[in-house]
C-alpha cells in the first residue's frame, strides 16, 4: 500500500518536526552532558511516539508503543522522586524471543502474527530513519 | 523396477497433473525426477505436438484417458520414432500389457500411500489427491481430502500425497505455509537476505536488521540533540528529499493539497475543541499556520493522547529508558 505509507510519512514528519520544535524551545543556552543526554532521550521517545501515532491504532506494535509511553509517563508522575535507570542489554543469540523483545508488543503473539508485525515495523522504522536523516541534514546545512 | 514403480505412482496419482499436461506439455517434463523416463515423456510430448499423426495421437489419447478414469495412466512406450507403424503396434502391445501390471502397481501404490501416514512430509510437487482416490479423476479432485473439517471452515487445503489428512496436521501445514509466506516477504524487506535460506538464519538476519535500525534511530536522535536547531523548520525540504528518494517526483504543495489528501482518509475525525491549538499557541508563535490547519484535520484520539504525553514528557526531567 504505497499511498498509505506515503501518508504515514507525511504524518510522521509533521508530528516529529512539531515535537522537535517544542523540545528546542525549552533549550537552555549552555548544554551540559546531562542536558544533552536528557534531550537525546526525549527526542528518541518523541520519534518513536510520532511514528506510532502516525501509524495509528491499527497495528499491534504501534498500540504497544503508545501504551508503553503512556504508562511510563504516568509512572513518572507518580514516582517523581525515584529515578530508576533501566539499562537495556541486547542479546545476539536465540531467535523468537529476541524478535519478540525487539518488536514492541511482540510478547503475546503467535509467531505468524509476529512476523506480520515485524514486516510493518521494519517498513516504518526505515521511514523513520530516513526522515530523521533528512532532518539532520537540513539542520546542519 | 523401484524407479519405474515410483514413476508409475507419481504419474498415476497425479491425474490433475496429467490433465494439465495435455494443455501444458512442459509441466510433466519439469516434474519428472527420473532421467530414464524423461525420454519417454518427451516422446509423448513430441507425439502431441506433431499434428501429422493425429489419428495415432487420438488413439493414444483415448487409451490414456480411459486409463485416466481408473486414476492411472497407461505405461508409456519407449520407442523413439513416431511414424513407424510396427513400433506403434508394439506400443499398443506394451500398453495392453499394462492393465496386468496395474495390479501389483496398485498394491504398491497403496503401500506407498499407507506408509508415511504418521509423518507428514511436504512434497513440493503439484497438488495430488489423497489416499482414497483410487477411483476416477473427477473423484480424486473432490473435497474428501479434508473430510475431517467441518463445512464451515473457509480454508481449503488439499492434502498432499503421503501426508496425514486429520485436521491437526492440515492446520499445522496451513500455519507453516503462512509462516513461509511471511518469511519470504520479510526476505524481500531485509536487504541482503536473498542468498540466505532457512528459517533460523533468516530470523537472525531480521533481528540484526531491526537492531541496526533501532541503533540508527538512537544515533540520529543523539545527533539531533547536539546539533544547533534552525528556528524555521520548513516542511518542504524534509518531505521533498525523501519523496524524491523513494517515489519519484511527487507534487507536494504543503498547504492545500496535502490537507485534501489527508482529509479523506480521516473522514470520521471529530474536530476537537481548540484546546489543541491553544496548547500549541502557548509554546509557539503564530507563524505556523499550515501546521495549525493540519492539526485540525488530523487530530484524533491518538493525536490528543500524543500531545498530552509529549507535554508531560517535556515537563518531566527524568530519563527513563524507553524500551
Amino acid at each position: 500500500m504505497p499511498s498509505n505509507h506515503n501518508s504515514i510519512k507525511t504524518r510522521f514528519t509533521y508530528r516529529f518536526a512539531r515535537s522537535l520544535k517544542k523540545l528546542n524551545k525549552n533549550r537552555p543556552a549552555s548544554q551540559s552532558m546531562k542536558e544533552t543526554y536528557r534531550r537525546y532521550h526525549m527526542i528518541r521517545v518523541a520519534s518513536y511516539a510520532s511514528m506510532a501515532s502516525a501509524v495509528g491504532p491499527k497495528r499491534a506494535w504501534s498500540r504497544a508503543v503508545l501504551w508503553k509511553i503512556r504508562n511510563r509517563t504516568l509512572h513518572r508522575t507518580l514516582m517523581k522522586k525515584s529515578r530508576i535507570h533501566v539499562l537495556r542489554t541486547r542479546k545476539v543469540s536465540g531467535n523468537p524471543n529476541d524478535l519478540r523483545k525487539l518488536v514492541p508488543g511482540g510478547e503475546g503473539m503467535d509467531f505468524c502474527r509476529l512476523l506480520n508485525e515485524t514486516a510493518h515495523y521494519i517498513k516504518c522504522l526505515r521511514t523513520q530513519v530516513q526522515i530523521m536523516k533528512n532532518i539532520v541534514d537540513h539542520c546542519s546545512n | 523396477m523401484e524407479k519405474k514403480n515410483m514413476f508409475m505412482n507419481e504419474v498415476n496419482c497425479s491425474s490433475e497433473q496429467v490433465q494439465n499436461w495435455f494443455f501444458n506439455p512442459n509441466l510433466m517434463v519439469q516434474n519428472d525426477p527420473l532421467a530414464g523416463e524423461k525420454t519417454v515423456v518427451k516422446e509423448l510430448i513430441g507425439r502431441i505436438g506433431n499434428s501429422s499423426q493425429i489419428s495415432k495421437l487420438n488413439t493414444d489419447l483415448r487409451f490414456a484417458t480411459t486409463n485416466l478414469e481408473f486414476g492411472k495412466l497407461s505405461r508409456v512406450s519407449s520407442n523413439q520414432s513416431i511414424t513407424s507403424t510396427p513400433e506403434n503396434a508394439e506400443s499398443r502391445e506394451n500398453s495392453s500389457i499394462t492393465p496386468k501390471e496395474i495390479g501389483p502397481n496398485d498394491a504398491n501404490c497403496r503401500k506407498r500411500k499407507a506408509i508415511p501416514r504418521g509423518k507428514p512430509k511436504p512434497i513440493s510437487s503439484s497438488n495430488v489427491s489423497s489416499e482414497n482416490s483410487e477411483s476416477s479423476a473427477k473423484r480424486s479432485k473432490s473435497d474428501d481430502d479434508k473430510c475431517a473439517d467441518p463445512p464451515k471452515d473457509y480454508i481449503h487445503v488439499r492434502a498432499r500425497r503421503g501426508q496425514a489428512t486429520d485436521a491437526h496436521s492440515l492446520a499445522e501445514r496451513v500455519r507453516r505455509e503462512k509462516i513461509g509466506e511471511r518469511m519470504k516477504f520479510l526476505q524481500d524487506l531485509v536487504p541482503g537476505c536473498n542468498k540466505v535460506t532457512g528459517k533460523a538464519v533468516m530470523l537472525d538476519e531480521i533481528i540484526n536488521y531491526v537492531q541496526s535500525l533501532q541503533r540508527q534511530v538512537e544515533f540520529l536522535s543523539m545527533k539531533l540533540a547536539t546539533v544547533n536547531p534552525n528556528v524555521d523548520f520548513n516542511m518542504e525540504p524534509l518531505l521533498s528529499k525523501d519523496m524524491f528518494q523513494s517515489r519519484g517526483a511527487i507534487h507536494h504543495n504543503l498547504h492545500g493539497p496535502n490537507l485534501h489528501s489527508v482529509a479523506p482518509s480521516r473522514i470520521d475525525v471529530a474536530f476537537p475543541s481548540n484546546h489543541f491549538n491553544d496548547a500549541l499557541d502557548r509554546n509557539q508563535s503564530k507563524q505556523q499556520l499550515p501546521i495549525n490547519n493540519f492539526n485540525e484535520v488530523v487530530s484524533t484520539f491518538w493525536e490528543d493522547d500524543l500531545h498530552s504525553l509529549v507535554q508531560m514528557g517535556i515537563g518531566q526531567n527524568q530519563t527513563q529508558s524507553f524500551h
